[in-house]
């Protein structure tokens, strides 16, 4: 029993890959040496996709990543609308990210999204764009008078909202994919043949998936209510 | 378990370089294709139109020579039709004008001819008149002679009729 708490928080934690030495020494993270993986991974999978691309007589290739690219688009501007297209690379971009983020346990990595610091950087990303969005479609001055709708005595809770939204988001993705991480963590300690199979294909596979899907879905929701 | 520091910095900039790799290898190429491909379904689109303008077009021109084929056709056949029976009357006239003139120039000729041999028979009885009566006024001897000299008349003058 020891030896399986022991296991398990050695699992849980998030291991300093390496220190850069300035400023007193700055860990890396395991979750951003990951990440570096998932972004070389998915730039090569780009290259190879991309990879002389025709106007006639496609490949197979070339269909899967058309077709592939112009469902992910779609998807996306469906939930942001007309007036949110040009976030439309960015939020599909952290879509491809957060999905292959949360599935890289099935290859044996722990999930970036598993440490707080991603989801964080993910979520502040996303209170920044949604922010911005809104200034730059309504204008500084509107957009700060947009707090005091429909009523002013709301503007409190208005204002908190730009605190609360990224919390929800980075919490809601961190919380799942923990929880996800540690379930299967127990189930593997237990019994590790057979069973965590099932329970992967839930917890890893669509979870992680539903989790991606969720924190896109969120962000084009805020930026399509922001640019209305 | 938790931490929070400075990895927030580094997967900001991960986002965001990731998100710019994104743009640059996965869709910016993929959605130059999809742009090219639409620009030449449009330009297929607009040439096939101006085809078919076209098309339309020679098919009106066409008709409308067609038409004018067809006017003319029928104005030619009715000009010669016309000019055929007018061509066929005048003949006719001709013919029936010349047919009569045949016919009275026959009839003219048929009544000069009787003339000339009636003149010529009444000639010839003069002489035979003359003749027999000199031989009469020669032999001058009775009933018997005149007989004779009636029958020899007779018998002269049924030689040319019976000719």
């Amino acid at each position: 029993m020891e030896k399986l708490a022991a296991n398990l928080l050695e699992e849980l934690t998030c291991e300093t890959v390496f220190t850069i030495p300035v400023l007193g020494g700055i860990g890396v993270a395991e979750s951003t040496v990951i990440t570096w993986v998932i972004m070389a991974l998915l730039v090569l999978l780009s290259l190879w996709l991309t990879r002389d691309l025709k106007v006639n007589q496609i490949s197979k290739r070339q269909a899967a990543v058309e077709a592939l690219v112009t469902w992910l688009n779609g998807f996306v501007e469906d939930m942001i609308g007309e007036e949110g297209k040009e976030y439309v690379p960015y939020l599909v971009s952290v879509l491809i990210y957060i999905a292959v983020a949360n599935v890289i346990g099935l290859i044996g990595l722990k999930p970036p999204t598993k440490d707080l610091n991603v989801t964080v950087a993910l979520a502040v990303m996303s209170i920044v764009l949604i922010e911005a969005s809104g200034i730059r479609k309504k204008g500084l001055k509107k957009w700060a008078k947009g707090f005091a709708e429909p009523v002013a005595i709301i503007a409190p809770i208005n204002v908190l909202e730009i605190f609360i939204r990224p919390l929800s988001l980075c919490m809601r993705l961190f919380g799942n994919v923990l929880g996800a991480f540690v379930i299967m963590e127990l189930i593997k300690q237990l019994v590790p043949v057979g069973l965590p199979l099932p329970f992967s294909f839930y917890f890893d596979i669509f979870d992680g998936l539903i989790q991606a899907y969720v924190f896109v879905f969120l962000t084009s929701l805020f930026i399509k209510e922001a640019v209305e | 378990m938790l931490r929070l520091d400075w990895n927030i910095l580094f997967n900001i900039i991960n986002i965001l370089i990731l998100y710019f790799l994104m743009k640059r290898f996965l869709f910016k190429p993929v959605n130059e294709i999809l742009a090219k491909r639409q620009a030449e379904a449009d330009s297929l689109f607009a040439q096939a139109g101006e085809k078919d303008a076209k098309a339309q077009e020679c098919r009106e021109k066409y008709e409308a020579l067609l038409q004018e084929a067809q006017s003319e056709k029928e104005k030619i056949v009715s000009d010669a039709r016309k000019d055929a029976s007018s061509e066929y009357s005048r003949i006719l006239d001709e013919a029936k004008g010349k047919a009569e003139g045949l016919v009275e120039k026959a009839q003219m000729d048929a009544k000069k001819e009787k003339q000339a041999i009636l003149q010529q028979a009444d000639a010839e009885i003069q002489d035979m008149v003359l003749a027999a009566a000199a031989r009469v006024a020669g032999a001058a001897d009775g009933k018997e002679n005149d007989r004779e000299l009636y029958d020899r008349f007779l018998a002269k003058t049924a030689v040319p009729n019976q000719q």
